[in-house]
This record gives C-alpha cells, sequence and structure tokens, in this order.
C-alpha cells in the first residue's frame, strides 16, 4: 500500500529541513501534481478573465451597435457568444476540479507518508525517550499536526497560489483594456492586504487562546465525570458548579473577543473594497461617457475589479495558515530528529537457542538527562545464575529493581559494568533476537483493541493454530473466562470493546508469554493489583510458565519471593543483602521485618 | 425538538429580532448593489448624464456605509447570541450533571459526557447562530436578486427562477453526500488517532515483543485507506462549486441568447444595464447557494447533537433529597441495613439481585472490615453508605430511634463521610488545593497536620514546590501510591463521623504502608469505619471481620474468632500467607 522509500525520504525531509522549505521537500515526487494543479489553475483563471473579454465584444459589436443600425450577422454572434462563453465556464470548471484533485492527491499521499514514517520512527525510538515524552503530545504530533500539514498542503499553499495568480491575471487583463482603468483600481488593494494580515495574525492568537479555554473548561469537566464519586463522596457539587462557570465564563469571554475582531475586521475591509469599488465605478463611468472607452468595457471592467478587490483579504489567513501548518512540520520534524535506537536488524546472525544464564558484574546504570554528580540509578550491581533458576528483587519503590531486569533486553544501555548471557556479552546478540527470547509480565497488563486471539498471538511471528491459542489460555486460567465472552476468542477487548478485569487482563498476557514461550521470564509485579484469589490462581498459572526458564521476580509480597533460589534486596540502586529466605531470616534485616510484617508471624 | 431549540432563544428575543432585521439589510443590501452598477450603464453612461452619475455615487457611497454597520450589526449578534445560549446550555447541563446519580456514569463514558457539553453544544449553537445566519442571508439575497431580476426583466427574470430551486435541491442533496463521505473520513481518523495512542503506550510491550515490523505494515494498511477516503471525499468536495458554476453558466447563456435575439427584432429591447445587471446577479448566486447547501446539509448532524444534549437535560435524576428532608448533621449513632435488597438500576430486573436481605448493624466507633471475592457485593455496601445508591427494597436507618438515611439530605449525609478510593482521584491543581477539597475552609496548618497524620507529609515536602507543586491532569504527575496518601489525606481533613477505605492502600508499597497502616488506626479510633482491603494485614486488626460473597455475610467474627474456625477466612488467610502449594513445589528448596 504505501511506498515505504517515499515515507522514508519524506521524514528525512521533515527532520533535516525548517518550516515552508520542509512543506516543499516533503512533497517529494508528488511536487510534480503540485506545479501542474498551479499551472492548470492559471489556465482556468485565463478562461474566466476571458469570459469578460467576450461579454465586452458581444455588448459593444452586438448590443450597442444594433442601437445604431441593423448588425448583419447578430443572431450569430448571439449564438457564438453563447457557446463560447458555455466553453469557457466548462474549461474554467473541469480545470478548476482536475488542480484541486491533484492538490488533494499529493496533500494526502503525502500525509500518508509523514503518518507512517512517523509511526515507525515512534516504535524506534528508545524507552528513555518515551519515559520523557508525554503520551498526549507524542499522539497529538502524528495525529493533529499531520493533518494540518496536510491541510497546508490541500488547501492554503495552493490557496496563495490561486490568490496571487487571480490577481495577476486579472491585473494583467485589466492592462490590456485600459491601462488607466487598472490604476485606479489598485490603492486600496495594498491597504486590505495590510489589514487581512494584521487581521488575522490576532485572530490566529484569539483562537488559540479561546481554544486554551476552551481546553481548561475540558478539564474541569472530564475530571468532573471520571470524579464523580469524589464529588458525591464530598458532596462538592456546589463547589464544582462554581468551577466550571467560572472556566465557562471565561470561554465565553474568549469567544466574544473572537466575534469583536471579526465584527471589526469584515465592515472594515467591505468599506475599503467598497470605496475602491466605488472610485473605479466612477472613473469607469466618466471615461466611457467621455468616450474613452466603450461600454461594453465599462462592463467587462466591472466584472473584472470584483476579481481584484475581494480575493486578495484571503491572503492575510492564507499565509496564517500556511505558517501554522510550518509550524506542524517542525513539531513533526522535533520527534523525528530524536535518534532512534538501532536494533541490529542487519545482523544475519540466527536466534541461536538461549539457555538462561546470566552474569551482571559490577553494573552502574544513569538514565540519559540525569546530572553526573546526581547517584546512579545502579551501582554496582553483581549477580549470577544457572540456567532455570529464580531470581528474586525485593526493595522499596525506586530502589532500582526494575532497572536491574530492564537491562536485559537492552531497554536501556548501561554505563558501567558488564552483562553476559550465556557467557556472551549482552551486546553480542542482535536486539529484536533477545527481545524474542524474554517474556515479561508487567505490574500494568496492556492489552490492545482487538480480539483476545489477537491480543494472546500479539508478537508471535509464526503463525499458531486454534488449539495453540486454547492450549496456552487454559495454562494461563483464563480459558473459561474466553470461552463465557459473547463472541469466544474472537471478543474485542481493550478501549473500544469488553472490559476485562486487571486479573483478567493480566492472564491474557500470561497466555501470550506461554505462547511465546521465551528462554527468560520477568515478573515484574505481576500481582500487586489484584485480589488474594485471583492472585493464587495467576501464581498457578505462572509456575507452570516458570518451568525450565531463568526466572526474575519483583514483588512487594515477600510471600510472592520466599521460595526464590537467591533473593536481592536492593536500596538506593544497590544490592544490600543476598542469600536464600531462610538465610536471610537468619540474618535479620529489612528483609526480616518485612517478612515478620507482612506474614504477621511473632518476632 | 425544533421548539425546543427555538425555546433556547427565549432569553433573548430583542436580539434575535435585531440580528435578523441586520440579515435582511445586508442581503437586500448586496442586490441593490447591482441595482446600482445597472444605473451607472443604463443612466449615467447610456444618458451620457454627469448629474446622475454623481446622484448614482452618493449613493453607491452611502450604501457601503450603510452595509458596513449591517455586517458589523450582523456579526456581533450572531456572536454574542450564539455565545449565549452555548454558555447557558453548558451550564444547564453541568448543573443537571451533578444531580444525576451513579447509575448514568456507569453506562456513560466519560468521553460521551464532555462531547456532549462541547462539541455537541458547539455544533448546536453554530447552527442557531452562524448557521441561521448563512441560510437567512442566502434565502433573502437569492430572493431579493430574483425580485430584482423580475422586474428588470420578467422574461430572464423566470429563465432564473426556473433553475434556481432544482439546483438549490441538487446542491444540497450532493452536499450531504460530501458531508457524509466526511464523516467516514473522520470516523477512519478517529481510529488510526486511536491506534496511535495504543502504539505509544504500549510501546514498551510492542518493543518487549519485536513486533515493531508487523505493527509498521498494520499501520500503513489504516493509513492506506484514509488517504484514499480523504481523497474521494476532496475529489467529491472539489466537484461541486464547479459543477454549480456550469449550471448557472448555462443560465447566463440564455441570458446573452435572448437579449441578442431581443436586439436583433429590434422589439423590446433589454438595456446593456440589464444583461450586465442579470450577469451579477447569476454569477454571485453561487455563493449563497454553497452556503446553504452547507448548512442543510450539516443540519442533520447538528440535531443530532441538540437531541442528545436535550436527552441528557432529561436524563431523569435517581438519587434525590425527599421532599422536607433534614439539613442538619447526622447522629452519632448506630448505622443499620434491614433487610436491604438492591440491584443496580441499568441492571435486568429479572437478574438476582446484588445484596439480597441483607441486614446488618454497626455501632458507633466500630471498625468492620469487609473482605471476599471481587464481585461479591463488598463495593456495594459500601457505596450504598456512601448513598451513591439507595436500597431497592428495605432501608437504611441510623440511630435509635431509628430514621431512614433519606430524611437527610444528600448533602447532609456525605458532608459527614470521609471515603478514599481505590483508584486515587485527584483534579489538576496543587497538592494543597486537593487535599483542601475534603473541607473546603480548612487552613493551611490544619491541611499540614492531616499531612503528617497520614504520612504524605514525607513526599511532600521532598518536593520542589511542597503543598504547592502541581499534580497534573487526574493527578498524573504522583505515583499511584501518592496519589492513595493525597486521597487519604483528603479524607481525613474531612474529620469523618464515617470513614470509609476502600481498597485504599493497595498501591502504597509496603514499607509505606507499615506507617500509613499505623496512622489509619489511629484514625478510625472512636469512628466508625468500613474497611475493604485485599491485603488481609490492613484487615486483621478489625473490630468485626465480615467476609462477603454473592450478597451475604458468610462468616462474622474478629481475625481470631474466624481463624479458629475452619472456613472461607483462614483458606483466604492461608492463601494470601504463602504462594500456592504448587508454586511452592516448583520453586525448589
Amino acid at each position: 500500500m504505501s511506498d515505504h522509500a517515499a515515507a522514508t525520504r519524506t521524514t528525512l525531509a521533515l527532520r533535516d529541513a525548517r518550516g515552508v522549505s520542509a512543506l516543499w521537500r516533503a512533497l517529494d515526487d508528488t511536487r510534480v501534481g503540485y506545479v501542474v494543479a498551479v499551472a492548470l489553475l492559471a489556465v482556468a483563471l485565463a478562461a474566466r478573465s476571458a469570459t469578460f473579454l467576450l461579454l465586452r465584444t458581444f455588448v459593444d459589436e452586438v448590443l450597442v451597435a444594433s442601437a445604431a443600425g441593423p448588425v448583419p450577422d447578430a443572431l450569430v454572434r448571439t449564438w457564438t457568444t453563447a457557446v463560447a462563453f458555455v466553453a469557457l465556464a466548462t474549461v474554467l470548471a473541469l480545470l478548476t476540479l482536475i488542480a484541486d484533485a491533484l492538490a488533494a492527491r499529493a496533500a494526502e499521499t503525502t500525509a500518508q507518508r509523514i503518518r507512517d514514517g512517523l509511526h515507525a520512527h515512534l516504535l524506534r525510538l528508545p524507552f528513555a525517550y518515551h519515559d520523557a515524552a508525554s503520551t498526549g503530545d507524542l499522539v497529538q504530533r502524528a495525529s493533529s499536526d499531520v493533518d494540518s500539514v496536510r491541510r497546508t498542503l490541500h488547501k492554503h499553499t495552493i490557496g496563495v497560489g490561486r490568490v496571487v495568480l487571480i490577481f495577476a491575471v486579472n491585473v494583467a487583463t485589466l492592462w490590456a483594456l485600459s491601462p488607466t482603468l487598472m490604476l485606479v483600481s489598485l490603492p486600496g488593494v495594498p491597504l486590505n492586504v495590510l489589514l487581512s494580515f494584521l487581521f488575522h495574525r490576532r485572530i490566529s492568537d484569539s483562537y488559540e487562546a479561546m481554544q486554551a479555554q476552551d481546553a481548561r473548561m475540558t478539564t474541569v469537566l472530564q475530571e468532573n465525570a471520571s470524579g464523580v464519586r469524589v464529588v458525591k463522596a464530598f458532596a462538592r457539587q456546589q463547589h464544582e458548579i462554581e468551577k466550571f462557570d467560572t472556566e465557562n465564563r471565561a470561554r465565553r469571554q474568549r469567544a466574544l473577543h473572537l466575534v469583536g475582531l471579526h465584527a471589526g475586521f469584515w465592515p472594515a475591509s467591505d468599506l475599503i473594497g467598497g470605496t475602491q469599488m466605488l472610485v473605479g465605478l466612477v472613473v469607469g463611468a466618466t471615461m466611457a461617457i467621455d468616450g474613452t472607452i466603450s461600454v461594453g468595457t465599462f462592463v467587462a471592467y466591472s466584472g473584472l475589479i470584483v476579481w481584484i478587490i475581494w480575493p486578495l483579504r484571503e491572503l492575510g489567513r492564507l499565509v496564517v495558515e500556511v505558517s501554522k501548518g510550518a509550524v506542524s512540520a517542525d513539531r513533526i520534524g522535533a520527534v523525528l530528529r530524536s535518534d532512534p535506537e538501532l536494533l541490529d536488524e542487519s545482523a544475519d546472525e540466527q536466534a541461536a537457542p538461549i539457555s538462561g544464564e546470566v552474569s551482571y558484574d559490577r553494573v552502574t546504570l544513569r538514565y540519559p538527562g540525569t546530572a553526573e554528580d546526581a547517584s546512579p540509578v545502579l551501582d554496582q550491581v553483581s549477580f549470577r545464575c544457572r540456567a532455570g533458576e529464580v531470581i528474586a528483587l525485593l526493595g522499596h519503590t525506586g530502589s532500582g529493581k526494575t532497572s536491574v531486569v530492564n537491562l536485559l533486553p537492552r531497554f536501556y544501555e548501561y554505563q558501567g559494568g558488564s552483562i553476559r548471557l550465556d557467557d556472551r556479552p549482552l551486546e553480542s546478540i542482535p536486539k529484536h533476537l533477545l527481545r524474542q527470547q524474554i517474556g515479561t509480565v508487567d505490574q500494568e497488563p496492556l492489552l490492545f483493541s482487538a480480539s483476545v486471539r489477537d491480543n494472546i498471538t500479539y508478537g508471535v511471528a509464526r503463525s499458531v493454530s486454534d488449539d495453540e491459542v486454547e492450549a496456552a489460555a487454559e495454562a494461563a486460567a483464563i480459558h473459561d473466562v474466553i470461552a463465557e465472552l459473547p463472541d469466544g476468542y474472537q471478543t474485542i477487548v481493550g478501549e473500544r470493546g469488553v472490559t476485562l478485569s486487571g486479573g483478567q487482563r493480566q492472564r491474557v498476557t500470561i497466555a501470550r508469554t506461554v505462547l511465546r514461550a521465551p528462554a527468560i521470564l520477568i515478573l515484574d509485579d505481576s500481582t500487586s493489583s489484584v485480589d488474594i484469589q485471583t492472585e493464587s490462581r495467576i501464581w498457578a498459572a505462572l509456575q507452570q510458565l516458570m518451568e525450565g526458564r531463568t526466572t526474575f521476580i519483583i514483588a512487594h509480597r515477600v510471600q510472592s519471593l520466599m521460595r526464590a533460589d537467591q533473593i536481592l534486596v536492593m536500596a538506593k540502586g544497590r544490592v544490600v543483602q543476598r542469600g536464600t529466605h531462610a538465610q536471610l531470616l537468619a540474618t535479620g534485616g529489612l528483609y526480616r521485618k518485612l517478612y515478620q510484617l507482612q506474614v504477621g508471624a511473632p518476632s | 425538538m425544533l421548539r425546543r431549540l427555538v425555546e433556547l432563544f427565549g432569553p433573548y428575543k430583542r436580539q434575535v429580532v435585531l440580528y435578523v432585521v441586520a440579515i435582511a439589510f445586508v442581503s437586500v443590501g448586496d442586490g441593490v448593489f447591482t441595482l446600482l452598477g445597472k444605473a451607472f450603464v443604463d443612466d449615467a453612461i447610456g444618458g451620457r448624464d454627469t448629474a446622475a452619475l454623481t446622484r448614482i455615487a452618493i449613493a453607491y457611497g452611502s450604501l457601503i456605509l450603510f452595509q458596513s454597520v449591517s455586517v458589523w450589526a450582523m456579526i456581533r449578534f450572531a456572536g454574542t447570541l450564539g455565545e449565549s445560549i452555548g454558555y447557558s446550555l453548558r451550564r444547564r447541563a453541568f448543573a443537571h450533571l451533578q444531580r444525576l446519580s451513579l447509575d448514568f456514569y456507569d453506562r456513560t463514558a466519560v468521553g460521551r459526557i464532555v462531547s456532549r457539553l462541547t462539541s455537541d453544544t458547539e455544533r448546536v449553537t453554530e447552527l442557531m447562530s452562524w448557521g441561521l445566519l448563512d441560510v437567512g442571508w442566502s434565502v433573502l439575497n437569492i430572493g431579493a436578486a430574483l425580485v430584482f431580476m423580475l422586474v428588470i426583466d420578467w422574461r430572464l427574470g423566470l429563465i432564473v427562477l426556473g433553475v434556481v430551486p432544482p439546483l438549490v435541491y441538487a446542491a444540497v442533496r450532493f452536499r450531504s453526500h460530501i458531508v457524509d463521505q466526511f464523516r467516514r473520513v473522520r470516523a477512519l481518523h478517529a481510529r488510526i488517532t486511536g491506534t496511535l495512542n495504543e502504539a505509544v503506550t504500549g510501546v514498551r510491550v510492542i518493543k518487549s515483543l519485536a513486533r515493531e515490523n508487523t505493527n509498521n505494515t498494520e499501520f500503513s494498511a489504516l493509513t492506506g485507506s484514509l488517504r484514499d477516503r480523504a481523497y474521494r471525499a476532496a475529489y467529491l468536495s472539489a466537484m461541486f462549486l464547479p459543477a454549480v458554476q456550469l449550471i448557472t453558466s448555462l443560465a447566463l447563456g440564455a441570458v446573452v441568447v435572448l437579449s441578442g435575439i431581443d436586439t436583433n427584432l429590434g422589439g423590446d429591447r433589454i438595456s446593456v444595464g440589464s444583461v450586465q445587471a442579470f450577469f451579477g446577479y447569476v454569477t454571485f448566486m453561487l455563493w449563497p447557494i454553497q452556503e446553504m447547501a452547507r448548512v442543510f446539509a450539516e443540519m442533520q448532524q447538528s440535531l443530532a447533537s441538540g437531541e442528545r444534549i436535550f436527552s441528557l437535560l432529561d436524563t431523569p435524576v435517581l438519587v434525590q433529597d425527599l421532599p422536607g428532608a433534614s439539613e442538619r448533621p447526622l447522629p452519632h449513632a448506630a448505622l443499620s441495613f434491614d433487610r436491604v435488597t438492591f440491584r443496580y438500576p441499568s441492571t435486568p430486573a429479572a437478574a438476582p439481585p446484588v445484596l439480597d436481605d441483607f441486614s446488618l448493624r454497626v455501632e458507633p466507633g466500630e471498625t468492620v472490615a469487609l473482605v471476599g471475592p471481587t464481585g461479591g457485593g463488598k463495593s456495594t455496601i459500601v457505596s450504598l453508605i456512601a448513598r451513591f445508591y439507595e436500597p431497592t427494597a428495605g432501608a437504611i436507618r441510623v440511630g435509635s430511634p431509628s430514621t431512614d438515611y433519606r430524611a437527610f439530605s444528600q448533602r447532609a449525609w456525605q458532608a459527614r463521610l470521609g471515603m478514599v478510593l481505590q483508584s486515587p482521584h485527584l483534579f489538576s491543581g496543587t497538592i494543597r488545593e486537593n487535599i483542601r477539597y475534603g473541607r473546603l475552609d480548612a487552613t493551611d496548618a490544619e491541611l499540614e497536620a492531616a499531612a503528617r497524620l497520614t504520612g504524605a507529609d514525607e513526599f511532600i515536602s521532598a518536593l520542589a514546590d511542597g503543598y504547592s507543586s502541581e499534580v497534573g491532569e487526574g493527578g498524573t504527575l504522583l505515583s499511584v501510591g501518592q496519589k492513595q496518601l493525597v486521597s487519604l489525606t483528603r479524607a481525613v481533613l474531612v474529620e469523618p463521623d464515617i470513614f470509609i477505605l476502600d481498597e485504599a492502600t493497595s498501591s502504597i508499597d509496603s514499607l509505606s504502608e507499615l506507617h500509613v497502616q499505623r496512622s489509619i488506626e489511629q484514625l478510625m479510633e472512636g469512628r466508625m469505619s468500613f474497611v475493604i482491603a485485599h491485603r488481609l494485614s490492613t484487615v486483621r486488626r478489625a473490630d468485626r471481620i465480615l467476609v462477603i460473597d454473592g450478597g451475604r455475610v458468610v462468616e462474622s467474627g474478629t481475625h481470631h474468632e474466624l481463624l479458629a474456625t475452619d472456613g472461607r477466612y483462614r483458606r483466604l488467610y492461608s492463601n494470601a500467607a504463602a504462594p500456592s502449594a504448587e508454586v511452592t513445589d516448583s520453586l525448589g528448596p
């Protein structure tokens, strides 16, 4: 469907160029259509001006001439004029349509390329980038900013061309009719253009201010609706009504400001344009009375002058829109300018089966963007485990547990020490192959808006039979739940479908992991958000999955990890205690304190 | 429907009249300009009359001034009217939303509610201000032009009159089709935005599953169909104006032919000025036709929006204060469920009730813990106490002699509750503002004392701006655990009579929980409290533990009593205290 190479070229253009030049370069090979569209428009506009010349000849040589005496071929000339008139109108209509279609095609094609290129880029940006970026902002750039670029290409850029052409073609025609008339028709034009620029710049600011206020009002509304339990529990309805009214009032205020600007600009511009029309008509009529120009010329002139005065007041709006499109292009460019992570996809190495022996040797990690002198997230973390062992990590929020396991799939680059997998440096294994071998079950299970089946097979590269999917669901103790859903495995879940409970979602992601059969398993706080019964069901499912796999368990609850081969207690990025449950219990310290607190055993 | 829309104009009758007058002036004025153009040709130039030229020029000039004023008034009134109607619609709808009970929120997505008050309201006010303006102007403009044309030359006028109605009809039909196409484009666009949103929120999953390429291909298929559909819509839309233009040019051709024939036959000759006027009228007619078609085509959507807003305003309020409900604070007394049966209003009447003939009496100062499986009825019980819903049958009573809690106003009742929910909802603003939500007149000192009590003070003081730190939209700048601490503090500030903790500490990590646990126990001292928790460490110290399942109390007693009997609680407790036997085995010694 999409031309991959073209999408790449377009994203490169947006990355490297700025402003209007970025828009132009993003058009890539659709530029040809764009240029042809402008050329066709010029012809169409010439056709329209020609109708006025036709009218002049008809008035002078048929209507006026026949008043003086019979015109021999008047009837023939009448019909010819009518036919020519319709013919010119047809040319005008067809060429306008084709030009518009060409611009639309160029704009839509380019927009698709930007969307595809940006989407691919977003998926390649490293974890560190996504940690720092806000979801809403990225989505807005990829959707409304792209749309703004599309609109600019489709309507505004070519609109500037059209307005300028309309002016140029009609001024030229007028020059041919009478240079004097042309000159008297122009003084008001720059004034109107200037006014239009001033107005549209202000209106664009005022509009943005209103949008911003609208967003604030919407936030109050949204938070009120999603926090309705809190509002009611504290009986704060009146307070909320007042809060909303403040924003609602402010919004009306902003909107009225916008109305005021409109009410100022349009009459003023009408006044300038109208006066210019009047001056032109009076001068034209005087010249016609004098006989300097013919009646037909005056008639043609009063048609042409409309196209000289009015279209140019669009220019202000179009230029403001084009500059907004350029700003959007820059906002997209800013995302594209961030470096993607290298997935080493070119490495033709086959996925050698990983047995799962892991060693960390004095690993130090600092997240990008943190100060050099800030204490590192991980500080000299070392441990080793044999294939198939269970390593448990325990500690406060922020002690570095998750960071330890995040290094294994190379989600982040560490700064010191070394990590080895199956006695090979981790960096020697291509990222995409490495990640296929590691299965993660997170605290917040994430399902995509797709069928349950698609969610289970998500990320499994090969085609999977229904039996396999069901077997995986059975293993994850979720098959019965799925069978009860309205469309079974085909039921759409996620934002646009059936809502599953946290525990059910978690088991779907476990089924997904079962199907992928990774060599290494990471359970990052997998059961913290579910009730006890669900928790034991999930643990039963996980237990099958852990069989024969190197497993890392992060949990708050001691009960979940007391049987691990090795327990690492972490604090401030360091391993402060290590050993088995029995050893740690004997030693005392953080682990024992936590155990006694949670299990309720007497000290 | 239309009647209700018109009623919205009610408070602004005077503006509406002025607004219609302004529109009439503008549209007729436009037609008079063309008439004056004819006068230039026929009277001034044709009669070689300079005095006439001066008169016409003065008339033209005055009309320009007059038009400017009319246009100013038209924009002013349309804008003010639209904004006033929009403002009061939103106000009414929001106030109604505050009264609606939870069952409405259970079955209505937040996004829906938001769009009722934003895009739907916008569309209705747009229709009633600018839409009405465009249609009024278009109809009057075309009407005036037709009248002038008929006066100038009735035969030519009739030709145009014959063309206009079918043209308008066809234009409206065509435009509706185009609007429909664009609606589909928007739907697809929304889907793509949804996919993008998932891609960004789920980027960690996608990356860890190494699924980037498949996602790109799937996304590209979507953007491909968006491109094709958008192009089709753009193409149709691009056809509209040229098509109308072409049809009107046929009418102009007819004008040329008729005038030429007349001249040739030397009959009742058409003046040059008249021909010019016809050209002017017919060419200009393009714009009103286009505007009219646009408004009519979009009207369907606007009316549907109006329908949705009115249906929101008409949604009945289920939990209401009874007439003469007491505003006095509720007594510090026992609370009892007296044979309460409850079914969620949105479930069919035949479905089994969530609570069935449920009775319970809680003494002042008693702490009751509710445990049991999800869906067993624990949250329903506290929702009923909070009066988010009211019993379907039976009653909840307070004090002795006991009174039905419906005898109190909702305000009086809920003002004495302190509630902390599992998903801690914060409002954008500072931490201080969020805590103060519990008691609006609390001083900073009281507020900080409450925070010290819950232990929230510790993390708040560590923030750069302390209590003035912004929490972000929905509290996104804080972790879930921190949000729970803030919402706990908020409830503490109320100094409630009844304290309800629904999974209030589930996301606070175990070590911090230890601290929170102690302060919560201190808070519950002397207050009637209801605690729902999955972590049994939280419920152990309750005065009474109720195991709730299937809408009934299946076991009841203190921690030690319940452990002594071999029942549900003991099984739950041993499940929680250690991984299941299988897990234990697989982990090895």
